[in-house]
Protein backbone atom coordinates (compact mmCIF):
# COMPACT_ATOMS: atom_id res chain seq x y z
CA UNK A 1 0.00 0.00 0.00
CA UNK A 2 1.47 3.10 -1.37
CA UNK A 3 0.86 6.45 0.77
CA UNK A 4 1.54 9.47 -1.23
CA UNK A 5 2.66 12.57 0.79
CA UNK A 6 0.31 14.77 2.21
CA UNK A 7 0.10 18.75 1.70
CA UNK A 8 0.77 19.82 5.51
CA UNK A 9 -1.91 22.05 5.38
CA UNK A 10 -4.85 19.57 3.90
CA UNK A 11 -6.33 19.61 7.07
CA UNK A 12 -7.30 23.70 6.95
CA UNK A 13 -8.00 23.50 3.29
CA UNK A 14 -10.44 20.59 4.32
CA UNK A 15 -12.16 22.59 7.48
CA UNK A 16 -12.44 26.05 4.89
CA UNK A 17 -14.00 23.35 1.84
CA UNK A 18 -16.61 22.42 4.90
CA UNK A 19 -16.91 26.32 6.34
CA UNK A 20 -17.82 26.89 2.65
CA UNK A 21 -20.34 23.74 1.96
CA UNK A 22 -22.11 25.08 5.57
CA UNK A 23 -23.21 28.15 3.85
CA UNK A 24 -24.72 25.63 0.96
CA UNK A 25 -28.07 24.75 2.52
CA UNK A 26 -29.10 28.67 3.35
CA UNK A 27 -28.68 29.32 -0.91
CA UNK A 28 -30.49 25.71 -1.70
CA UNK A 29 -33.11 24.48 0.76
CA UNK A 30 -34.09 21.84 -1.35
CA UNK A 31 -34.91 18.94 0.42
CA UNK A 32 -32.99 16.56 -1.78
CA UNK A 33 -29.71 18.32 -2.00
CA UNK A 34 -29.75 18.74 1.74
CA UNK A 35 -30.12 14.65 1.68
CA UNK A 36 -26.90 14.31 -0.37
CA UNK A 37 -25.23 16.74 1.67
CA UNK A 38 -26.20 15.26 5.25
CA UNK A 39 -25.39 11.52 3.15
CA UNK A 40 -22.31 12.89 2.21
CA UNK A 41 -21.04 14.19 5.27
CA UNK A 42 -21.83 10.91 7.52
CA UNK A 43 -19.99 9.22 4.71
CA UNK A 44 -16.85 11.35 5.70
CA UNK A 45 -16.86 10.61 9.13
CA UNK A 46 -17.72 7.00 8.87
CA UNK A 47 -14.69 6.17 6.22
CA UNK A 48 -12.42 8.40 8.15
CA UNK A 49 -13.34 6.33 11.45
CA UNK A 50 -12.46 2.77 9.18
CA UNK A 51 -9.28 4.43 7.49
CA UNK A 52 -7.70 4.93 11.34
CA UNK A 53 -7.48 1.46 10.99
CA UNK A 54 -7.32 0.23 7.65
CA UNK A 55 -5.49 2.47 6.14
CA UNK A 56 -3.42 3.92 8.76
CA UNK A 57 -1.89 0.54 10.58
CA UNK A 58 -3.08 -1.61 7.42
CA UNK A 59 -5.20 -3.94 9.36
CA UNK A 60 -8.19 -4.12 7.30
CA UNK A 61 -10.99 -5.15 9.11
CA UNK A 62 -14.40 -6.31 7.60
CA UNK A 63 -16.39 -5.63 10.71
CA UNK A 64 -16.75 -2.28 10.74
CA UNK A 65 -20.45 -1.72 9.86
CA UNK A 66 -21.23 -3.77 13.10
CA UNK A 67 -20.17 -0.81 15.03
CA UNK A 68 -21.98 1.65 13.26
CA UNK A 69 -25.25 -0.45 13.46
CA UNK A 70 -24.38 -0.86 17.21
CA UNK A 71 -24.57 2.59 17.58
CA UNK A 72 -27.94 2.97 15.73
CA UNK A 73 -29.38 0.62 17.56
CA UNK A 74 -28.42 1.43 20.93
CA UNK A 75 -29.85 5.24 20.41
CA UNK A 76 -33.30 3.46 18.84
CA UNK A 77 -33.82 1.51 22.07
CA UNK A 78 -32.96 4.40 24.12
CA UNK A 79 -35.10 6.39 22.55
CA UNK A 80 -38.04 4.20 23.33
CA UNK A 81 -37.03 4.06 26.61
CA UNK A 82 -36.48 7.35 27.97
CA UNK A 83 -35.48 10.19 25.64
CA UNK A 84 -31.92 10.85 26.45
CA UNK A 85 -30.03 13.89 24.76
CA UNK A 86 -28.16 13.22 21.45
CA UNK A 87 -24.83 13.82 22.70
CA UNK A 88 -25.82 11.18 25.92
CA UNK A 89 -26.62 8.95 23.24
CA UNK A 90 -22.88 9.36 21.54
CA UNK A 91 -21.32 8.80 24.39
CA UNK A 92 -23.33 5.45 25.25
CA UNK A 93 -23.27 4.42 21.46
CA UNK A 94 -19.60 4.77 21.54
CA UNK A 95 -18.36 2.72 24.75
CA UNK A 96 -20.41 0.30 23.70
CA UNK A 97 -19.06 -0.41 20.34
CA UNK A 98 -16.00 0.10 21.95
CA UNK A 99 -16.83 -2.83 24.38
CA UNK A 100 -17.72 -4.28 21.21
CA UNK A 101 -14.23 -4.03 19.72
CA UNK A 102 -12.88 -5.16 22.83
CA UNK A 103 -14.85 -9.15 22.77
CA UNK A 104 -14.26 -8.85 18.79
CA UNK A 105 -10.12 -7.89 19.11
CA UNK A 106 -9.94 -11.27 21.66
CA UNK A 107 -9.86 -13.93 18.63
CA UNK A 108 -9.28 -11.32 15.61
CA UNK A 109 -5.75 -10.07 16.96
CA UNK A 110 -4.53 -12.89 17.09
CA UNK A 111 -3.89 -13.41 13.70
CA UNK A 112 -2.66 -11.60 11.00
CA UNK A 113 -3.28 -9.56 7.57
CA UNK A 114 -5.86 -11.89 5.23
CA UNK A 115 -7.27 -14.08 8.26
CA UNK A 116 -7.79 -10.98 10.46
CA UNK A 117 -9.97 -9.63 7.71
CA UNK A 118 -11.37 -13.50 7.38
CA UNK A 119 -11.84 -13.21 11.34
CA UNK A 120 -13.24 -9.57 11.34
CA UNK A 121 -15.99 -10.39 8.72
CA UNK A 122 -17.07 -13.78 10.79
CA UNK A 123 -17.77 -11.41 13.48
CA UNK A 124 -19.21 -9.33 11.26
CA UNK A 125 -21.82 -11.86 10.38
CA UNK A 126 -22.41 -13.40 13.76
CA UNK A 127 -23.10 -10.21 15.32
CA UNK A 128 -25.66 -9.29 12.35
CA UNK A 129 -27.09 -12.80 12.63
CA UNK A 130 -28.14 -11.92 16.47
CA UNK A 131 -29.31 -8.26 15.82
CA UNK A 132 -31.85 -10.13 13.26
CA UNK A 133 -32.78 -13.13 15.65
CA UNK A 134 -32.90 -11.20 18.67
CA UNK A 135 -36.09 -10.47 17.73
CA UNK A 136 -37.70 -9.46 21.79
CA UNK A 137 -35.56 -6.65 21.53
CA UNK A 138 -34.38 -5.71 18.44
CA UNK A 139 -37.45 -6.53 16.02
CA UNK A 140 -35.53 -8.27 13.90
CA UNK A 141 -36.44 -8.09 10.30
CA UNK A 142 -39.55 -5.94 11.44
CA UNK A 143 -36.79 -2.79 12.08
CA UNK A 144 -37.28 -0.28 14.40
CA UNK A 145 -39.70 2.07 13.22
CA UNK A 146 -40.15 6.17 14.44
CA UNK A 147 -36.90 6.48 16.04
CA UNK A 148 -37.31 9.52 18.21
CA UNK A 149 -36.02 12.61 17.09
CA UNK A 150 -32.26 13.95 18.40
CA UNK A 151 -33.20 16.22 21.38
CA UNK A 152 -30.62 18.68 23.20
CA UNK A 153 -32.03 17.65 26.74
CA UNK A 154 -33.52 14.83 28.13
CA UNK A 155 -37.38 14.03 27.45
CA UNK A 156 -37.68 15.42 24.28
CA UNK A 157 -36.58 19.06 25.01
CA UNK A 158 -35.38 21.14 22.11
CA UNK A 159 -35.75 18.21 20.06
CA UNK A 160 -34.49 18.68 16.49
CA UNK A 161 -37.05 17.25 14.19
CA UNK A 162 -35.70 15.02 11.00
CA UNK A 163 -38.14 17.65 8.50
CA UNK A 164 -35.45 20.08 10.02
CA UNK A 165 -32.94 18.79 7.69
CA UNK A 166 -30.81 22.07 8.10
CA UNK A 167 -30.07 21.19 11.51
CA UNK A 168 -29.35 17.64 11.07
CA UNK A 169 -26.95 19.27 8.13
CA UNK A 170 -25.19 21.07 11.23
CA UNK A 171 -25.22 18.63 12.96
CA UNK A 172 -22.90 16.44 10.85
CA UNK A 173 -21.03 19.39 9.50
CA UNK A 174 -20.12 19.70 13.21
CA UNK A 175 -19.31 15.66 14.35
CA UNK A 176 -16.68 15.85 11.32
CA UNK A 177 -15.22 18.53 12.25
CA UNK A 178 -14.45 16.77 15.31
CA UNK A 179 -13.47 13.70 13.54
CA UNK A 180 -11.02 15.33 11.35
CA UNK A 181 -9.20 16.76 13.66
CA UNK A 182 -8.71 13.29 15.72
CA UNK A 183 -8.03 11.96 12.81
CA UNK A 184 -5.45 14.24 12.10
CA UNK A 185 -3.89 14.31 15.76
CA UNK A 186 -3.74 10.15 14.68
CA UNK A 187 -2.19 9.92 12.13
CA UNK A 188 0.56 12.65 12.57
CA UNK A 189 3.40 13.07 15.13
CA UNK A 190 4.48 10.39 16.74
CA UNK A 191 1.45 8.17 16.63
CA UNK A 192 1.32 8.55 12.93
CA UNK A 193 4.89 7.63 12.47
CA UNK A 194 4.22 4.32 14.60
CA UNK A 195 0.94 3.63 12.71
CA UNK A 196 2.81 3.80 9.32
CA UNK A 197 5.68 2.08 10.57
CA UNK A 198 3.60 -1.37 11.58
CA UNK A 199 1.66 -0.81 7.78
CA UNK A 200 5.27 -0.89 6.21
CA UNK A 201 7.19 -3.85 7.91
CA UNK A 202 5.93 -5.85 11.64
CA UNK A 203 9.61 -7.33 11.50
CA UNK A 204 11.55 -3.80 11.35
CA UNK A 205 8.83 -1.89 13.95
CA UNK A 206 8.81 -5.18 16.24
CA UNK A 207 12.57 -5.10 16.13
CA UNK A 208 12.49 -1.02 17.53
CA UNK A 209 10.48 -1.88 20.09
CA UNK A 210 6.97 -1.05 19.12
CA UNK A 211 4.39 -3.61 20.57
CA UNK A 212 2.36 -4.28 17.02
CA UNK A 213 -0.45 -5.78 19.10
CA UNK A 214 -1.23 -2.49 21.72
CA UNK A 215 -1.45 -0.43 18.22
CA UNK A 216 -3.43 -2.28 16.49
CA UNK A 217 -5.92 -2.83 19.06
CA UNK A 218 -5.66 1.21 20.15
CA UNK A 219 -6.73 1.85 16.57
CA UNK A 220 -9.31 -0.51 16.08
CA UNK A 221 -10.81 1.03 19.47
CA UNK A 222 -10.83 4.08 18.39
CA UNK A 223 -12.13 3.59 14.51
CA UNK A 224 -15.24 1.45 16.62
CA UNK A 225 -16.01 4.07 18.98
CA UNK A 226 -15.90 7.07 16.15
CA UNK A 227 -18.33 4.55 13.94
CA UNK A 228 -20.63 3.49 16.73
CA UNK A 229 -21.25 7.82 17.29
CA UNK A 230 -21.80 8.09 13.37
CA UNK A 231 -24.56 5.05 13.76
CA UNK A 232 -26.19 6.56 16.69
CA UNK A 233 -26.52 10.39 14.92
CA UNK A 234 -27.86 8.72 11.55
CA UNK A 235 -30.33 6.67 13.60
CA UNK A 236 -32.55 9.64 14.67
CA UNK A 237 -32.10 11.43 10.89
CA UNK A 238 -32.91 8.43 8.98
CA UNK A 239 -35.93 6.91 11.56
CA UNK A 240 -35.31 3.68 10.73
CA UNK A 241 -32.87 0.90 12.25
CA UNK A 242 -32.50 -2.65 10.38
CA UNK A 243 -30.55 -5.38 10.52
CA UNK A 244 -29.28 -4.29 7.21
CA UNK A 245 -27.22 -1.77 9.36
CA UNK A 246 -24.81 -4.06 9.99
CA UNK A 247 -24.15 -5.94 6.60
CA UNK A 248 -21.35 -6.22 4.73
CA UNK A 249 -22.96 -3.35 2.31
CA UNK A 250 -21.87 -0.43 4.25
CA UNK A 251 -18.29 -2.04 5.22
CA UNK A 252 -17.93 -2.34 1.70
CA UNK A 253 -19.16 1.14 0.33
CA UNK A 254 -16.22 2.13 3.04
CA UNK A 255 -13.76 -0.21 1.39
CA UNK A 256 -14.69 1.27 -1.87
CA UNK A 257 -14.17 4.54 -0.75
CA UNK A 258 -10.99 4.47 1.25
CA UNK A 259 -9.00 2.70 -2.22
CA UNK A 260 -10.93 4.82 -4.30
CA UNK A 261 -10.10 7.87 -2.73
CA UNK A 262 -6.91 6.87 -1.36
CA UNK A 263 -6.06 4.95 1.80
CA UNK A 264 -4.15 6.33 4.73
CA UNK A 265 -4.85 10.16 3.55
CA UNK A 266 -7.11 12.79 4.81
CA UNK A 267 -8.01 14.42 1.88
CA UNK A 268 -8.13 11.34 -0.69
CA UNK A 269 -10.90 9.61 2.07
CA UNK A 270 -12.98 12.63 1.99
CA UNK A 271 -13.05 13.19 -1.79
CA UNK A 272 -13.91 9.28 -1.87
CA UNK A 273 -16.76 9.78 0.26
CA UNK A 274 -17.82 12.75 -1.68
CA UNK A 275 -17.27 10.48 -5.21
CA UNK A 276 -19.07 7.53 -3.87
CA UNK A 277 -21.97 9.53 -1.97
CA UNK A 278 -22.77 12.27 -4.16
CA UNK A 279 -23.09 10.61 -7.69
CA UNK A 280 -25.03 7.19 -6.47
CA UNK A 281 -27.41 9.79 -4.64
CA UNK A 282 -28.05 11.60 -8.51
CA UNK A 283 -27.86 8.18 -9.98
CA UNK A 284 -31.72 7.74 -7.87
CA UNK A 285 -33.30 9.91 -10.89
CA UNK A 286 -32.78 7.20 -13.18
CA UNK A 287 -33.55 4.26 -11.42
CA UNK A 288 -33.58 1.88 -14.12
CA UNK A 289 -29.71 2.44 -14.95
CA UNK A 290 -28.64 3.37 -11.31
CA UNK A 291 -26.65 0.34 -10.64
CA UNK A 292 -25.10 0.03 -13.94
CA UNK A 293 -23.73 3.63 -14.53
CA UNK A 294 -22.40 3.49 -11.16
CA UNK A 295 -20.65 0.61 -12.00
CA UNK A 296 -19.49 1.60 -14.80
CA UNK A 297 -18.29 4.37 -13.09
CA UNK A 298 -16.06 2.37 -10.94
CA UNK A 299 -14.82 0.27 -13.06
CA UNK A 300 -13.77 3.33 -15.21
CA UNK A 301 -12.53 4.98 -12.13
CA UNK A 302 -10.39 2.47 -10.96
CA UNK A 303 -8.69 1.25 -14.10
CA UNK A 304 -7.54 4.80 -15.31
CA UNK A 305 -6.60 6.38 -12.39
CA UNK A 306 -4.66 3.81 -9.93
CA UNK A 307 -3.78 5.62 -7.04
CA UNK A 308 -7.05 7.64 -6.51
CA UNK A 309 -8.54 11.08 -5.53
CA UNK A 310 -5.13 11.21 -3.16
CA UNK A 311 -3.38 10.13 -6.86
CA UNK A 312 -4.97 13.47 -8.38
CA UNK A 313 -4.05 15.47 -5.44
CA UNK A 314 -0.82 14.47 -5.11
CA UNK A 315 -0.03 15.37 -9.24
CA UNK A 316 -1.33 18.31 -8.80
CA UNK A 317 0.37 19.18 -5.98
CA UNK A 318 3.42 18.31 -7.72
CA UNK A 319 3.06 20.35 -10.90
CA UNK A 320 2.00 23.19 -8.72
CA UNK A 321 5.56 22.41 -7.13
CA UNK A 322 3.52 23.12 -3.66
CA UNK A 323 4.38 19.90 -1.26
CA UNK B 1 27.93 -11.27 34.79
CA UNK B 2 28.36 -11.36 30.70
CA UNK B 3 26.03 -9.43 28.54
CA UNK B 4 24.50 -12.06 26.81
CA UNK B 5 24.79 -15.41 27.76
CA UNK B 6 23.44 -17.98 24.81
CA UNK B 7 23.06 -21.71 26.15
CA UNK B 8 22.78 -24.85 24.19
CA UNK B 9 20.35 -22.88 21.40
CA UNK B 10 18.96 -25.03 18.82
CA UNK B 11 16.89 -24.34 15.96
CA UNK B 12 15.73 -27.00 13.60
CA UNK B 13 13.60 -26.71 10.17
CA UNK B 14 12.00 -29.38 8.94
CA UNK B 15 15.22 -31.89 8.20
CA UNK B 16 18.00 -29.33 8.60
CA UNK B 17 19.56 -27.97 11.86
CA UNK B 18 20.11 -24.40 11.09
CA UNK B 19 21.45 -23.93 14.51
CA UNK B 20 23.27 -26.46 16.85
CA UNK B 21 23.39 -26.19 20.12
CA UNK B 22 25.11 -22.99 20.20
CA UNK B 23 26.69 -21.70 23.73
CA UNK B 24 28.57 -18.43 23.52
CA UNK B 25 28.93 -15.63 25.87
CA UNK B 26 29.91 -11.66 25.04
CA UNK B 27 30.64 -9.35 27.80
CA UNK B 28 29.73 -5.52 27.64
CA UNK B 29 32.51 -3.81 25.55
CA UNK B 30 33.19 -6.18 22.82
CA UNK B 31 32.88 -6.32 19.28
CA UNK B 32 32.50 -9.90 18.05
CA UNK B 33 31.92 -10.83 14.71
CA UNK B 34 30.59 -13.96 13.53
CA UNK B 35 31.81 -15.65 10.62
CA UNK B 36 30.52 -18.76 8.69
CA UNK B 37 30.19 -19.67 4.95
CA UNK B 38 26.35 -19.11 3.37
CA UNK B 39 23.64 -21.19 5.06
CA UNK B 40 25.84 -21.85 8.66
CA UNK B 41 23.23 -20.16 9.98
CA UNK B 42 24.14 -16.81 11.47
CA UNK B 43 21.21 -15.22 10.62
CA UNK B 44 19.54 -17.69 12.13
CA UNK B 45 21.26 -17.52 15.03
CA UNK B 46 20.55 -13.56 15.57
CA UNK B 47 16.70 -14.52 14.48
CA UNK B 48 16.58 -17.25 17.44
CA UNK B 49 18.36 -14.40 19.91
CA UNK B 50 15.37 -12.04 19.19
CA UNK B 51 12.78 -14.13 18.84
CA UNK B 52 12.03 -13.22 15.52
CA UNK B 53 12.25 -16.64 15.63
CA UNK B 54 11.40 -19.81 18.42
CA UNK B 55 14.20 -21.82 19.04
CA UNK B 56 13.41 -25.59 19.67
CA UNK B 57 16.05 -25.79 22.76
CA UNK B 58 18.34 -23.20 24.36
CA UNK B 59 18.18 -20.32 26.68
CA UNK B 60 19.28 -16.55 25.78
CA UNK B 61 20.08 -14.39 29.28
CA UNK B 62 20.75 -10.38 28.52
CA UNK B 63 22.18 -8.72 31.12
CA UNK B 64 21.47 -11.70 33.87
CA UNK B 65 17.85 -11.87 32.63
CA UNK B 66 16.38 -14.84 30.97
CA UNK B 67 14.51 -13.29 27.31
CA UNK B 68 13.70 -16.82 26.03
CA UNK B 69 10.10 -15.98 26.50
CA UNK B 70 9.67 -12.59 25.84
CA UNK B 71 8.62 -10.62 22.53
CA UNK B 72 10.73 -8.91 19.89
CA UNK B 73 9.46 -5.88 20.78
CA UNK B 74 9.92 -6.00 24.62
CA UNK B 75 13.61 -7.67 23.62
CA UNK B 76 14.77 -4.45 21.70
CA UNK B 77 13.23 -1.86 25.08
CA UNK B 78 15.21 -4.21 27.86
CA UNK B 79 18.14 -2.32 24.71
CA UNK B 80 18.83 -5.22 22.18
CA UNK B 81 19.41 -4.09 19.13
CA UNK B 82 19.78 -5.84 15.78
CA UNK B 83 19.94 -4.58 11.73
CA UNK B 84 18.77 -7.14 9.23
CA UNK B 85 20.25 -9.05 6.55
CA UNK B 86 17.89 -8.00 3.72
CA UNK B 87 17.86 -4.32 4.67
CA UNK B 88 14.62 -2.79 5.66
CA UNK B 89 12.90 0.05 6.22
CA UNK B 90 10.08 2.25 6.34
CA UNK B 91 9.75 3.39 3.28
CA UNK B 92 6.41 5.63 3.34
CA UNK B 93 8.55 7.26 6.62
CA UNK B 94 11.25 9.67 5.80
CA UNK B 95 14.65 9.32 6.65
CA UNK B 96 14.04 11.68 10.08
CA UNK B 97 10.91 10.21 10.46
CA UNK B 98 12.37 6.48 10.23
CA UNK B 99 15.19 7.82 12.62
CA UNK B 100 12.68 9.11 14.80
CA UNK B 101 9.86 6.23 15.32
CA UNK B 102 12.89 3.86 16.16
CA UNK B 103 13.94 5.80 19.30
CA UNK B 104 10.87 6.67 19.89
CA UNK B 105 9.57 3.42 21.68
CA UNK B 106 11.83 4.17 24.55
CA UNK B 107 10.27 6.85 25.42
CA UNK B 108 7.74 6.78 28.82
CA UNK B 109 4.69 8.59 27.81
CA UNK B 110 1.44 7.39 26.82
CA UNK B 111 -0.75 7.28 23.81
CA UNK B 112 -3.56 10.35 24.73
CA UNK B 113 -0.28 12.24 25.59
CA UNK B 114 0.44 12.11 22.26
CA UNK B 115 -2.57 12.36 20.78
CA UNK B 116 -3.31 15.48 22.46
CA UNK B 117 0.60 16.78 22.19
CA UNK B 118 0.53 17.48 26.09
CA UNK B 119 3.49 19.48 27.00
CA UNK B 120 5.19 16.62 28.33
CA UNK B 121 4.84 14.84 25.09
CA UNK B 122 6.32 18.06 22.72
CA UNK B 123 9.31 18.32 24.93
CA UNK B 124 9.87 14.67 24.24
CA UNK B 125 9.29 15.26 20.55
CA UNK B 126 12.08 17.85 20.57
CA UNK B 127 14.61 15.65 22.93
CA UNK B 128 14.65 12.95 20.32
CA UNK B 129 14.57 15.30 17.04
CA UNK B 130 17.66 16.74 18.16
CA UNK B 131 19.01 13.01 18.69
CA UNK B 132 17.83 12.24 15.25
CA UNK B 133 19.67 15.29 13.42
CA UNK B 134 22.42 14.61 15.04
CA UNK B 135 22.72 11.42 14.13
CA UNK B 136 21.98 12.28 10.20
CA UNK B 137 24.85 14.67 10.21
CA UNK B 138 26.72 11.74 11.72
CA UNK B 139 26.12 9.04 9.16
CA UNK B 140 25.97 12.01 6.09
CA UNK B 141 22.53 11.87 5.11
CA UNK B 142 21.79 15.45 5.62
CA UNK B 143 20.80 16.13 2.38
CA UNK B 144 17.77 13.63 2.30
CA UNK B 145 16.33 14.62 5.97
CA UNK B 146 12.95 14.39 3.79
CA UNK B 147 13.59 12.41 1.32
CA UNK B 148 10.92 9.10 1.69
CA UNK B 149 13.24 6.02 2.76
CA UNK B 150 11.63 4.34 -0.56
CA UNK B 151 13.36 6.49 -2.41
CA UNK B 152 17.29 6.10 -1.00
CA UNK B 153 19.54 4.05 -2.45
CA UNK B 154 20.81 0.51 -1.29
CA UNK B 155 23.87 2.22 0.47
CA UNK B 156 21.84 4.75 1.80
CA UNK B 157 18.90 2.41 3.26
CA UNK B 158 21.70 0.47 5.14
CA UNK B 159 23.49 3.48 6.70
CA UNK B 160 19.85 4.38 7.75
CA UNK B 161 18.78 0.85 8.75
CA UNK B 162 22.22 1.19 10.47
CA UNK B 163 21.05 4.35 12.49
CA UNK B 164 17.83 2.96 13.35
CA UNK B 165 19.18 0.22 15.19
CA UNK B 166 21.74 2.25 16.84
CA UNK B 167 19.45 5.59 17.99
CA UNK B 168 17.50 4.31 20.91
CA UNK B 169 20.75 3.83 22.45
CA UNK B 170 20.95 -0.41 22.99
CA UNK B 171 23.20 -1.76 25.36
CA UNK B 172 23.72 -4.66 22.58
CA UNK B 173 23.51 -4.04 18.79
CA UNK B 174 23.50 -7.61 16.29
CA UNK B 175 24.03 -6.47 12.56
CA UNK B 176 23.58 -8.72 10.36
CA UNK B 177 26.24 -7.88 6.74
CA UNK B 178 26.62 -4.06 7.61
CA UNK B 179 29.49 -4.19 4.84
CA UNK B 180 27.74 -6.60 2.17
CA UNK B 181 27.20 -4.77 -1.30
CA UNK B 182 28.51 -1.36 -0.32
CA UNK B 183 31.07 0.56 -1.91
CA UNK B 184 34.96 0.53 -0.07
CA UNK B 185 34.19 4.83 1.06
CA UNK B 186 31.15 3.48 2.74
CA UNK B 187 32.50 0.36 4.15
CA UNK B 188 35.52 2.52 6.13
CA UNK B 189 32.62 4.91 7.55
CA UNK B 190 30.50 2.20 9.14
CA UNK B 191 33.35 0.54 10.51
CA UNK B 192 34.35 4.08 11.98
CA UNK B 193 31.03 4.23 13.13
CA UNK B 194 31.04 1.40 15.12
CA UNK B 195 34.20 1.86 16.45
CA UNK B 196 33.55 5.09 17.69
CA UNK B 197 30.17 3.98 19.45
CA UNK B 198 32.02 1.17 20.94
CA UNK B 199 34.07 3.62 22.93
CA UNK B 200 30.99 4.95 23.80
CA UNK B 201 29.85 1.83 25.43
CA UNK B 202 28.31 -0.24 23.13
CA UNK B 203 28.45 -3.73 22.49
CA UNK B 204 28.66 -5.69 19.03
CA UNK B 205 28.19 -8.42 17.33
CA UNK B 206 29.22 -8.20 13.91
CA UNK B 207 27.92 -10.99 10.86
CA UNK B 208 30.45 -10.13 7.88
CA UNK B 209 31.64 -12.06 4.97
CA UNK B 210 34.72 -9.21 4.37
CA UNK B 211 37.43 -10.69 6.11
CA UNK B 212 39.70 -7.52 6.04
CA UNK B 213 36.56 -5.20 7.81
CA UNK B 214 35.61 -8.11 10.32
CA UNK B 215 38.99 -8.92 11.14
CA UNK B 216 39.88 -5.12 12.18
CA UNK B 217 37.34 -4.32 13.62
CA UNK B 218 36.54 -7.63 15.81
CA UNK B 219 38.13 -8.08 19.20
CA UNK B 220 36.70 -11.71 18.79
CA UNK B 221 35.53 -13.92 16.37
CA UNK B 222 33.30 -17.22 16.38
CA UNK B 223 33.00 -19.25 13.40
CA UNK B 224 29.69 -21.18 12.40
CA UNK B 225 29.65 -24.29 10.22
CA UNK B 226 26.62 -25.96 9.29
CA UNK B 227 25.01 -24.44 12.66
CA UNK B 228 27.74 -25.14 15.17
CA UNK B 229 30.41 -23.18 16.96
CA UNK B 230 34.11 -24.66 15.11
CA UNK B 231 36.38 -21.92 16.66
CA UNK B 232 35.97 -19.30 19.33
CA UNK B 233 39.06 -16.82 19.72
CA UNK B 234 41.40 -13.70 18.72
CA UNK B 235 40.73 -12.79 15.23
CA UNK B 236 44.30 -13.94 14.01
CA UNK B 237 43.78 -17.50 15.70
CA UNK B 238 40.65 -17.98 14.62
CA UNK B 239 41.49 -17.06 10.62
CA UNK B 240 44.39 -19.67 10.78
CA UNK B 241 42.25 -22.17 12.25
CA UNK B 242 42.57 -25.45 9.89
CA UNK B 243 38.49 -26.07 10.79
CA UNK B 244 37.83 -22.62 9.52
CA UNK B 245 40.13 -22.35 6.33
CA UNK B 246 38.68 -26.20 6.01
CA UNK B 247 35.19 -24.93 6.23
CA UNK B 248 35.89 -21.71 3.80
CA UNK B 249 38.07 -23.32 1.41
CA UNK B 250 37.18 -26.82 2.05
CA UNK B 251 41.03 -27.74 2.42
N1 LIG C 1 12.77 -19.78 7.30
C1 LIG C 1 13.49 -20.84 6.92
N2 LIG C 1 12.88 -21.98 6.51
C2 LIG C 1 13.61 -23.06 6.15
N3 LIG C 1 14.96 -23.11 6.17
C3 LIG C 1 15.62 -22.01 6.57
C4 LIG C 1 14.94 -20.81 6.96
N4 LIG C 1 15.86 -19.86 7.31
C5 LIG C 1 17.06 -20.45 7.13
N5 LIG C 1 16.93 -21.73 6.68
C6 LIG C 1 18.03 -22.68 6.43
O1 LIG C 1 18.84 -22.67 7.59
C7 LIG C 1 20.21 -22.71 7.24
C8 LIG C 1 20.94 -21.50 7.82
O2 LIG C 1 20.51 -20.32 7.15
P1 LIG C 1 20.98 -18.87 7.59
O3 LIG C 1 20.79 -18.74 9.04
O4 LIG C 1 20.28 -17.89 6.73
O5 LIG C 1 22.52 -18.91 7.24
P2 LIG C 1 23.56 -17.71 7.09
O6 LIG C 1 22.95 -16.46 7.59
O7 LIG C 1 24.73 -18.15 7.88
O8 LIG C 1 23.89 -17.65 5.63
C9 LIG C 1 20.26 -22.75 5.72
O9 LIG C 1 20.40 -24.11 5.33
C10 LIG C 1 18.93 -22.22 5.31
O10 LIG C 1 18.53 -22.76 4.07
MG1 LIG D 1 22.63 -14.60 6.61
Amino acid sequence: MKAIKENKYSIFLIIGVLLLVSILPLLVNLPFVLHVLISTLMYIGFALSYDIVTGQIGAVSLAHASFFGLGAYVTALIGKAIGAPFWLNIIIATILSIGLAIVMSLPAFRLSDLSFSFATLGLALTVQLVVKNWVKITRGPMCIHNVSNSSLWFNGILEISRTNLIAYFYLFLMVDIVIIILYRLISTGRLGRTLTAVRNDEVLASSVGINIQRYKRLTFFISAGIAGAIGSLWAPYISVVCPDYLSMDYTLNLLAIVFIGGSGSLLGVVGGSILLTVWPELLRVTPAFRLIIYGLFLLIFVTSIPNGVKGIISNVNKRLKIN
Amino acid sequence: MPLLKVCGLTKKFYGITAVNNVSFAVNTGEIVGLIGPNGSGKTTLFNCITRMLIADQGRVLFNGEDISNFKPAQIAQKGLARSFHFIRVFIDLTVRENILVAAQHHQQDNDLEQIFRTKNSRLLDQEILIKADKIINFIGLQGLTNEKAGNLSYGQRKLLSFSMAIIFHPKLVLLDEPAAAVNPTMIKRIGEYIRTLNQQGITFIIVEHNMEFIMGLADRIIALDQGSIIADGLPRDVQHDYRVQEAYFGV
